[in-house]
Order: structure tokens, then sequence, then C-alpha cells
């Protein structure tokens, strides 16, 4: 899943780009509104945490400038502004929740992935393919009660091909939601990835993953 | 003065009193005065009357006294008195109230009446009046036969008690009216001085009524007395200072939480981060030095705003004396050189060395530190930073000019509120945003102005102080006003 943070503070945005690295989210970062906004006009994030008070363009003008996006991020506002005025402000205004500082990173983290879960329309944390079963929260995966030993980049592709089952996924989708635009892939990135993970699903694993010839991958099976 | 109703009751009441007083000892001796003259002239019309009824033929002389017409002469209580007699000569006539008594009749008296008052014979207190009368009634009355009228003494005297009572009726009468007046004159005081004063309790109501926590921006008191209106102006003003110092004081409270919030949370999840990886120590001492500076950081922040506290309260004492502003100056901009440096901005220091002024060297040094390393900090790249020092008609100005496009007037009231930055995110995190509400008030303890001006874009901060350093000083500044850059 791939997150934007823009959050004037270096040493926040530091340690939100590094927790959520290790979790397995591609992360981008911006440290001023303008640079925040023209990042998520122009990459497909997931999830947009957005401080309210930046500089050369604050929050709200980020979160208005969004407003005509299509497909635009779930927005996570961070503040330190704790009156009711301001939550509402922020949330008439595009966001979708919001974090008020100081806060656990454990937190934090909950509501990323809440704000993921919901907008590929899931409403639990374990969501369960045929024989595979993915705990988004507990960021595990098992097979026939199996549990796989995954990379974060590995989960990453397996829950983004779960959450999105049933589609066929472009490998250019699949690279801008693993990959931060700081981190860009090689041209057989995708592929190597998708034939590993398959290898570690196991014998069904090709047939869970199917290759759309020219299209993409697309992850298949019953709903449990 | 206790009471304002207590003070005008007593002088309206105190003065009303004198000026009845006065008015009725005047009204009263004038009316005295005419009594005892019509009381005179009634005694001298009785002598006129006897001399319109005293004959003379020849040597024989007649008074055809009538009891009818007189009788208070004859009456047993209280009677009147008088006695006759040709002058030179004894007594003829004398009234019955007299019986063989006799009138005296002092010396020196003539044709004018002349009036005193001693007692009567029979004690009471009386008036008399004496004048020697000549006969109007002489027979005959033409020819050579007609006798030389003569001359009578008369003397007539009378109780004086109608008099005295009458003087006493009017005495009390005066003295009584003056009381229903006094008791008048309380009540219309009080009534007046009442509403006179029903304004200052309708301010002092609005005042009493006031909720600190959502003062008005005026008070409404509606139509006020002119005398008031100053009063209630006065308290309007300290209501909107009090209401303005309570905002800032909310404002800087908020402030202070929002500024405590940022780096409480950068310090929580820096921490945080690095505990999830406990294998990673690398990441963990990272964590460790990002905690240190963020406490470093909150320290500075805590002790500047305990020492604004401090100044505050007036608990810092400071020393007064001559300090040499070119070399803290130069220290000023050398300390920010490589802020300058690297936000290429130029520095033109015009601060000659011997530009001595009044004011304490520690607060001077923090004071300039800031205003530098403010100017520095906020002038766009490529601009120039200008220190100079002015005296104009005794006064002394260091002022510290810099580019501030983004500026506008109306922030110039709020640069000395701590925590205010233009921009409101904490992007610039080595500027705690107190730095010049620390100046304003080292500033102010120490008998300086620290004022800011903003000119077609070009800002200016102005310390300015009284000129003790004389004219040595002035020739100083004069002479080195080379331009200077910062190596």
């Amino acid at each position: 899943m791939r997150v934007l943070i823009v959050e004037d503070s270096d040493t926040l945005r530091d340690a939100l780009r590094t927790g959520l690295s290790r979790e397995g989210f591609a992360v981008d970062v911006a440290a001023d509104g303008k640079l925040g906004l023209s990042l998520a006009r122009s990459n497909p994030y997931d999830v947009l945490v957005l401080d309210l008070m930046l500089p050369r363009l604050d929050g709200l003008g980020v979160l208005a400038g969004l407003r005509e996006k299509k497909d635009r991020p779930h927005v996570l506002v961070l503040t330190a502004r704790d009156r009711i005025g301001d939550r509402v402000e922020g949330l008439n205004a595009g966001a979708d929740d919001y974090l008020v500082k100081p806060f656990a990173f454990e937190e934090f983290l909950a509501r990323v992935r809440a704000l993921v879960r919901r907008r590929y329309e899931e409403r639990s944390s374990v969501v369960g393919v045929g024989e595979l079963e993915l705990d988004v929260v507990a960021r595990r995966a098992s097979l026939a009660g199996t549990r796989l030993d995954l990379t974060a980049r590995e989960y990453s592709l397996l829950e983004y091909l779960v959450l999105r089952r049933g589609h066929t996924v472009q490998r250019e989708e699949i690279e801008d939601h693993i990959y931060g635009v700081t981190k860009l892939p090689s041209s057989n990135a995708v592929d190597s990835a998708v034939c590993i993970l398959r290898s570690k699903l196991g014998p069904d694993g090709k047939d869970l993953i199917r290759t759309r010839r020219g299209q993409g991958y697309v992850l298949e099976g019953p709903e449990r | 003065m206790k009471s304002i109703r207590a003070f005008l009751l007593r002088r309206l009441l105190g003065g009303a009193a004198l000026v009845l007083l006065g008015a009725g000892i005047a009204v009263s001796v004038i009316v005295t005065r005419s009594l005892e003259a019509e009381f005179d002239r009634n005694l001298a019309d009785r002598a006129q009357a006897f001399a319109s009824i005293l004959f003379q033929a020849g040597d024989q002389i007649e008074f055809e006294f009538s009891e009818q017409l007189m009788p208070e002469f004859v009456r047993a209580e209280r009677p009147s008195y008088f006695e006759l007699w040709i002058e030179g000569g004894p007594a003829f006539e004398r009234s019955e109230s007299l019986g063989e008594g006799d009138l005296a009749f002092p010396d020196g008296i003539g044709g004018e009446p002349r009036h005193w008052t001693a007692p009567l014979p029979d004690g009471r207190e009386g008036r008399y009046l004496g004048q020697v009368l000549e006969i109007h009634h002489v027979y005959p009355e033409e020819g050579p036969e007609r006798p030389t009228p003569a001359r009578i003494r008369v003397v007539v005297a009378r109780g004086r008690e109608d008099l005295v009572a009458a003087q006493r009726t009017l005495l009390q009468q005066c003295a009584g009216a003056c009381l229903v007046l006094i008791v008048l004159i309380a009540v219309l005081s009080w009534t007046a001085v009442d509403r006179g004063l029903a304004p200052a309790r309708r301010l002092a109501a609005a005042v009493d009524a006031l909720d600190v926590q959502h003062l008005p921006e005026s008070l409404e008191l509606g139509e006020l007395p002119s005398e008031l209106r100053p009063l209630a102006d006065k308290t309007d003003a300290l209501v909107r200072r009090v209401d303005a110092a309570l905002q800032r004081e909310r404002r800087t409270t908020a402030d202070i939480a929002h500024e405590l919030r940022t780096p409480i949370s950068e310090i929580l999840i820096a921490s945080e981060v690095a505990l999830r990886d406990e294998r990673d120590f690398g990441s963990a001492r990272r964590a460790l030095a990002t905690v240190r500076g963020i406490a470093w950081r909150m320290g500075r922040s805590v002790s500047t705003l305990l020492q604004l506290a401090r100044l505050e309260m007036g608990a810092e004492r400071f020393e007064r004396g001559p300090v040499d502003l070119g070399p803290i100056v130069r220290e000023a901009l050398r300390t920010f050189a490589a802020l300058g440096r690297e936000r290429s901005v130029r520095v033109s220091n015009l601060v000659a060395p011997g530009s001595v002024v009044a004011g304490d060297a520690e607060v001077l040094r923090i004071v300039v530190s800031n205003l530098v390393s403010n100017a520095l900090a906020h002038s766009p790249p490529g601009t120039a930073v200008e220190c100079r020092v002015e005296r104009p008609r005794g006064r002394w100005r260091l002022v510290v000019q810099n580019d501030a496009s983004d500026l506008v007037p109306e922030d110039l009231a709020s640069l000395s509120e701590p925590f205010w930055r233009k921009e409101r995110s904490r992007s610039d995190r080595n500027r705690s945003g107190l730095g010049l509400a620390l100046s304003s008030a080292l500033a102010a303890q120490t008998g300086l102005d620290l004022e800011f001006e903003l000119e077609e874009g070009t800002f200016r901060a102005i310390l300015a102080g009284p000129d003790e350093a004389g004219p040595a000083a002035r020739e100083a500044d004069l002479a080195d006003l080379s331009s200077r850059s910062l190596p």
C-alpha cells in the first residue's frame, strides 16, 4: 500500500516514514503543502497523511486541491489543533480521519490500515480467498492453516492482490502501490516478485495468481 | 471622602442652612427695626395728638384729654403714660395711670422727638418719647393781644411687651420656616443626589455584571452625564485592554500547548518507531539523538518562557550604564554570519565602534542578537540586512532593517507575541518564536522602546532610548559610517 506523508516536522516525517516502511508500506514524503499536493495529484496513493499547518500551502488547501481528483486517496489528518471546530472543519474539507498530536504510533498505524481497508471496501481485518487467509492487521498470511514466510514486500504484493481480488491489476498499478517514488523498481521487478510469491504459495500458487497476458495479474478464488 | 452622597448632602445642607440662617437674621433685623420704627412713629403720633388738644388763651393753657379717644392712658392693665410740662415750669398734666408719679424728661430734648427705652413706672420695659411742642391753638389767633405760644414738654411712654411679643413671634416663624426649608432642601438634595448617582450605580452594575470569559467589545451604558463619560470611556478602554490581555494570555497558553504537542509527538513517534525493531541499534541511537535534540529545544523554549514570566513579574534586576553598541552588533553579526551566507543575505553594518548608549549590556546583547538573527532568517535571499545607529533629538535608535515583502502592517502588532509566526506552520525548528517577545519584554523592563515599522516592503526593528551619551558619541557615530560586509 502506498502512503504519502505531508508533514513539515523533519523528525516526525522521518519517523513516520521509517515506521510505515517497516510495516511494508511504500512511503513518499513532502515537507510542504505545495509539494504534497503535487505528489498527491500525480501518484495513486492509498492513504494521504496530512498535517494541517504546513508551509506554502496549508492542509485545508491541499484537501481543496484534491477535491476534483479522481480516485483520491483516503486522508488522515494529523494536527495539534484539537478543538471540535477544527476537527469538523478538517472532516468537512474532505479528511477521512483525524488524529490529534501527540499520538501513539500504534494508533496511527491502525488508522492508516483502517483507511486502506475502507479504500478497498474491506470491513474485516481478516480476508480469505479459498485456502488463503490474510490478517491485514497482524500482516500475516496463511495457506490452508499454514503460515507463509513472506518478506514485507512480498506480503504487500499479496495484500494488494487480495484486496483487489477478482480485478486484473496492471504491473504499473502494482509498482505504484508497492513502491514509492524514490524507489523505482527495475523493469521486471514486479514479474519476479509475483513469481517468488507464487512459489511460496505452493502448487496452487499459479492458479491463485493468474497472468492475464498483456494486461497484468489477477488473484481469484472462492470467497470465504 | 468616604461617600459622595454624604459629602454632597453635607455640603448642600450646610450651605443651605448657612444661607437660611443669614437670610433669617437679616429678615428679622429688618422687620424688628421696622416694627420698632412703627412703634416709635405710633408714640410720635400720640405726641402730635396731644399738640392738637392743647389750647392757650393768654396765660391759660388747656389740655382737653378724652378718655374715649385715648383709653390706654387710663386702663388698669398695662397702661401707657404721659406727662406734660410748660417749658421752664412745673408739670401741669399727667396720665391717670401715672397717679402722683412723674416721668423724667431728659435734658437736651427740643422740637425733634427723641426715643429711648427705660422701665415704666409699673416696672415693665417701656419705650419713651420726649419732645417740646409749641401750642397751635392760641387765642386770640391774631392781633397784638395774641400771646406767644407756650412751649410744652411732652413725655409719652408705652410698654414694649407687644413689640417684644411680635418680634419673638416673628423670630419663631422665621426659625420654623428655616427648619421646614432645610428639611425640604434635605429631601430634594437626597433625591437629586440619588438621581445624580444613578448613572454611577449603572456603571458599577455594568462592570459588576461583566463575565471575564466573555468581555464585550464595549460597555452598554446608554446615555451618561458628561461628568461620568470620561470614567465610562476609561472603564471601557480598561475592559478592552483586559480583554486583549486575556486573549493574548489564552493565545499564549494555546500556543505553548501547541508548541509542546509537536515536539512531544516527535519524541513519541521517534522512540516508538525505534523500539519496534529491537535489532536495529543504529535506528535506536538515531532516535535517541533526535529525542535529545528535541529535549534541548524544548528546554530552551521553557527557559525563555520562564525568563519572560520573570520579566513580566518584574523579578529581574538590571544595571544601567554606558554600553558601546558597536562591538555588540559586530558580535551578533559574526555569530549569525553562517545563517546569512546560507540564505545569501548580505549584511551592511553602519554601527561604528564608540556608539555609546545607556542601558544594560547583557540586555542589549540579547536584544541585538535576536533582532539580527531575526532579520537574517527572514530576509529573502539576495537582499541585505542593514544595522545603523541614529541620534534624533535627545534619543538614540538602533535600526536593524531588512526586506520583508511577506509582512503586512497588521502583522506588526503581533510580532512581540510569544510563538507568533507569519506562517503558522512550525517548519523552522531552529526558531522558537520567542525571540522578539523576549526582546520586547527586556527592552520594556530596562526603559527602552522596541518598535517595528514596515514601509514599502522594508521592515525596521528599532531599539530606542534616551540619549545620555552626549555629543562625543554622536561624533563617533559620524566618524565611521563606512559600510562593512561580514567576512
